[in-house]
């Protein structure tokens, strides 16, 4: 080793030293926030990042869903056969399809900003849209050094755009400029540039109801959504003070996946805060009621149809079991659980009267 | 069988090493090892299949490696919105990293994500050509270049 070398091992090794220091024991997956992981456990680790970054991802939350809209309706003044409001919305979208492809996912989206992916049977590609004054942030972003090789312009649907290849990577990716209110990106990894390429001359506007009917069929519309829920909770037992009418209203969920995840939710959440309460309370009769119901989830018909589609169903029953267990087990002894804690990893809110957070970790 | 509770305890300490130093972040260095781990944990433990895993070592490392990337993109946007308004970075770790461990330090935390994530594992992680480049998802002689590129801008700021 030489100077240079042996200079390098002694800087990183002190550089390490002054990095803070890990929880001493395993907890189990704490989830922040209301994540629904649904991609946690499909691929090995890959070098996709998520598609949805800091800011767009809020944007996406505060939007009004289309699916919150999309009703077989009235015919509307266009003749559709959609309602007037999803209409509206279609209409201030790109409504760009991919000739060959279909839409296979969906998520929320307004006038504003939405994303889909599309499949050929052997790849996908997400393509998204934003408020065209986001464009110079993410045009910054992906032309981040380090990150991307530029590849150069390009001309995507007639609007100039600038592909962009993730560094040690087949993945691709291309933002279109704004012609309008919207800039458009098209991500997705083929195996090479020219399959990557050949997606440029398939993407097509539609109008209106050609782009609604593309729409997989796993996004459940409000004219389905309250006969879905029902459906849903066929053999769940509901706690006391269930808001089924909160349930129906929300418009934050857009496929049957998370759909299945807002209402097992939003049971789960009143079993824990029963347990929780009397736990707290010393009830233990409510307490063993709350966590046999809790347990009986895995016999729930829509999260066993969901552990094909992602881990929510195996974080759900890893809380559910724990009721009953003592906590969550960590392989090395049981961690207790607390409010904080559930309610980050199954989306409850914030609990009145609740007892401040406690650390998990010892 | 090694329990995934003796793995955490065995690894976590180099795994939140690993991500300091190619963040110099303290609170996503802790995300991001709660999040590898969690992704182990989900994975493997919960369907008993932990044990069957040739080398934990390395699959920790490449989700690491793989979730520092993902971070520092949008990490990097969102600097880039602070600096439009006005609010400086924070740089309180890198002046802590340049007083204790020498400008060598700061010099490697400079390079490009993938050369600084390269010269992190071959001279800390001590792993060969072949162990960085499945860390990194690339190939065995991009790793060897990545390694290469660095050194050679290290060494017109190394001053022995």
């Amino acid at each position: 080793m030489n100077d240079l070398e042996t200079a390098i091992r002694d800087a990183l090794t002190v550089d390490a030293a002054l990095a803070p220091e890990a929880p001493r024991a395993w907890v189990g997956p704490v989830l922040r926030g209301a994540v629904v992981p649904r991609r946690l456990g499909g691929a090995p680790p890959s070098r996709r990042r998520p598609f949805v970054i800091a800011g767009a991802a809020a944007a996406l939350a505060a939007a009004a869903s289309i699916v919150g809209v999309l009703v077989v309706g009235d015919g509307s003044r266009h003749g559709s056969a959609y309602a007037a409001e999803v209409v509206a919305v279609a209409e201030a979208n790109e409504r760009v399809l991919i000739r060959g492809w279909s839409v296979t996912r969906a998520d929320e989206f307004s006038a504003d900003v939405g994303e889909m992916t599309f499949s050929d049977g052997n790849h996908e590609v997400d393509l998204r849209w934003g408020p065209a004054t986001d464009y110079p942030d993410f045009l910054a972003d992906r032309s981040h050094p380090g990150d991307t090789d530029q590849l150069g312009p390009v001309t995507v649907l007639g609007r100039p755009g600038h592909l962009f290849r993730y560094v040690n990577s087949q993945e691709y990716t291309t933002l279109v400029e704004p012609d309008g209110p919207h800039y458009l990106e098209l991500r997705g990894a083929l195996g090479s540039e020219a399959a990557y390429r050949d997606l440029y001359g398939r993407l097509h506007t539609v109008g209106v109801d050609t782009w609604l009917d593309a729409m997989p069929a796993s996004v459940v519309t409000p004219g389905s959504r309250t006969a879905a829920i029902d459906q849903m909770l066929v053999g769940i037992p509901l706690p006391a003070g269930f808001d089924r009418a909160a349930l129906d209203a929300s418009t934050s969920v857009n496929d049957r996946y998370q759909l299945g995840a807002k209402v097992t939710g939003a049971v789960a959440c009143g079993w824990f805060d029963q347990w929780f309460t009397a736990t707290e309370l010393g009830d233990s009769a409510a307490a063993q009621a709350a966590s046999a119901a809790l347990v009986s989830s895995h016999d729930w018909p829509i999260l066993r149809e969901m552990t094909a589609a992602g881990e929510w169903p195996r974080v759900f029953w890893m809380y559910a079991d724990a009721t009953a267990g003592g906590g969550v087990s960590s392989g090395a002894g049981l961690v207790p659980l607390n409010r904080a804690n559930v309610a980050g990893s199954l989306g409850c809110p914030a609990s009145a009267g609740s007892p401040a957070p406690t650390p998990t970790v010892p | 069988m090694t329990s995934f509770a003796a793995f955490y305890e065995d690894n976590r300490t180099a795994a939140i090493r690993l991500v300091w130093l190619l963040t110099h972040d303290s609170a996503v260095a802790e995300d991001i090892v709660q999040d590898a781990f969690t992704t182990m944990f989900l994975r493997f433990d919960a369907a008993d299949a932990f044990g069957a895993i040739d080398d934990p070592r390395a699959y920790l490392r490449r989700v690491i490696v793989n979730g520092v990337y993902q971070r520092t993109r949008r990490r990097g946007r969102e600097a880039r919105r602070l600096e439009v308004v006005g609010r400086a970075q924070p740089r309180s770790a890198e002046d802590q990293s340049e007083g204790l461990a020498g400008g060598l330090a700061t010099a490697i935390h400079r390079l490009p994500l993938d050369q600084r994530t390269a010269i992190v594992l071959r001279y800390w992680g001590d792993l060969d050509h072949r162990a960085i480049a499945d860390a990194m998802g690339v190939r065995p002689g991009t790793a060897r270049s990545l390694l290469s590129r660095a050194t050679t801008q290290l060494r017109k700021d190394y001053t022995p």
